[in-house]
């Protein structure tokens, strides 16, 4: 096994969690971000499909999903910028006795809503939601959703029946954004008691004409907001690019000039509730960058119109693959962002995508970045 | 008597040790397991999953016989042997009789 390296962050510093299909890495800079120290490989071997930086109440913690193939999923932590890592005796996400499922593989942690500060949720394959109010202390499945009526019917996507994103509108306590490929957006409004499928107008391009727009079971790629306008939302379909203005209840297509609507990656800018950057792929079977080029998209005007983002990215026989974590902003100014590749490559832009750079090129398949500034 | 081998990582859950003399008769491969488990509980979710089961790409074997090839968890023990863990190369076989894996999981 390789030798993991460590690093240190200060105040100030920028992270990037990258998750890789062989383990996770740490890379640190200081504010400029002109320089990254890499920390890793954390779990070599493990794939590493969600990270979390955690600095609510006085933590400065780092949450890592690794999953084996041979001896599954779990939480792990670390106080230490990587150094230590937890390996818990039990598993704490995991379906109670009175359920007929297991969890195959941890997909996404997120956090809870402003003020819940001990509050984590994970979500899993086979679709499901977990929520701990106590830091990980102490796990429970949202049974609300594990009880939808429609679950049964959810299909597994190319990635596995997945809950891969979990989203809180910071302006409602109750609310709750979650979305499953395949099965779609749903939302709560009341804590996650109930559910409400929320895809009106997202096409499924996998279903007969006349059922291509089904109240729900949409391969739903991602869906981003931006906490100062949290009734917009933007969504990353499974073929199809959309914007909702009235907090998921219908969706409009802004694919307005994309190369292609088909995608996984979909970042907000963290600084302008108006910019979002996407990464376009050539699909339904390919999955590459179009025409071998690495661009990626940025809109200023909520989808509007779209710029293609290409200054220091390969122009040529650049066959990329971005998946729906692979991108991530950072909050400094001018804004830092971010993506990793399925061919191993880490590129970063410290000007909100004017220019870009490589900052790693050899890294094992990337399927996970996040970003960090320590307080 | 019966002893179960572990290797690798899982003598992380062991306080290393490789070679576990179980304190107890199990009559099956899931009641070793459950005894193993109250010695080392660390081992149980990495082995199996909270419904019981034989993880897809972990081995049990009773000597040189693969319980995938008998009962599952539920292959009767005989009164000395040696129960041996690996993980399986590549991915082992996902064609498990779902009913005949679940061990207890208290």
């Amino acid at each position: 096994m390789p030798e993991a390296k460590h690093v240190d962050a200060a105040s100030g510093d920028v992270l990037l969690l990258v998750g890789t299909m062989k383990g996770a890495f740490i890379l640190r800079s200081e504010s400029a971000r002109a320089t990254w120290d890499v920390g890793g490989p954390y779990f070599p071997g493990r794939a590493i499909y969600a990270m979390a930086y955690d600095d609510r109440n006085g933590r400065k913690r780092l949450w890592a999903a690794v999953n084996s193939s041979f001896w599954g999923s779990y939480l792990s932590s670390s106080d230490d910028y990587g150094k230590t890592w937890t390996e818990p005796e039990t598993y704490g996400v995991k379906f109670p006795e009175d359920t007929d499922s297991s969890v195959k593989q941890i997909w996404q942690i997120a956090q809870g809503h402003p003020g819940e500060q001990d509050t984590l949720y994970c979500g899993v394959e086979p679709a499901a939601l977990f929520k701990s109010t106590d830091a990980d202390a102490s796990w429970s499945l949202v049974k609300g959703l594990y009880d939808h009526p429609h679950r049964p019917q959810w299909m597994p996507g190319g990635g596995g029946l997945c809950l891969h994103t979990i989203l809180p509108d910071p302006s409602n306590p109750k609310r709750l954004f979650i979305a499953i490929s395949t099965g779609g957006v749903y939302r709560t409004d009341d804590g996650g008691e109930n559910w409400q499928p929320r895809n009106k107008g997202v096409r499924a391009q996998f279903l007969p004409p006349e059922q291509r727009f089904p109240e729900w079971g949409q391969c739903v790629h991602k869906i981003v907001s931006h906490p100062a306008n949290p009734e917009r939302l933007f969504l990353q379909n499974h073929w199809g690019l959309y914007r909702s203005d009235d907090g998921g209840d219908s969706w409009n297509d802004v694919a307005n000039g994309v190369p292609s609507d088909f995608g996984f990656a979909l970042e907000v800018d963290p600084n302008d509730a108006n910019s979002v950057f996407i990464i376009p792929m050539e699909s339904d079977e390919f999955r590459c960058t179009p025409e071998g080029k690495m661009r990626v998209y940025r809109t200023r005007n909520e989808g509007q119109s779209w710029e293609a983002l290409t200054n220091g990215l390969p122009q040529e026989n650049a066959l990329e693959t971005v998946l729906r974590d692979g991108m991530s902003a950072d909050t400094l100014k001018p804004t830092g962002i971010y993506f990793g590749t399925r061919n191993g490559k880490l590129f970063g832009s410290r000007d909100g995508g004017d220019s870009w750079g490589a900052i790693q090129e050899s890294l094992p398949p990337v399927v996970c970045v996040k970003t960090a500034v320590v307080q | 008597m019966i002893t179960v081998n572990v290797a690798g990582f899982l003598t992380d859950f062991t306080n290393g040790q490789n070679r576990i003399v179980l304190d107890s008769t199990p009559a099956t491969v899931g009641q070793a397991l459950n005894s193993l488990w109250q010695q080392h509980v660390g081992l149980r979710d990495r082995v199996v999953n909270e419904r019981g089961q034989l993880r897809p790409h972990v081995n049990i074997f009773i000597n040189d016989e693969n319980v995938r090839h008998k009962e599952m968890l539920d292959t009767q023990l005989p009164d000395t042997c040696e129960i041996t863990i690996l993980p399986a190369v590549s991915g082992g076989s996902e064609l498990v009789n779902r009913k005949s894996c679940i061990v207890n999981r208290k």
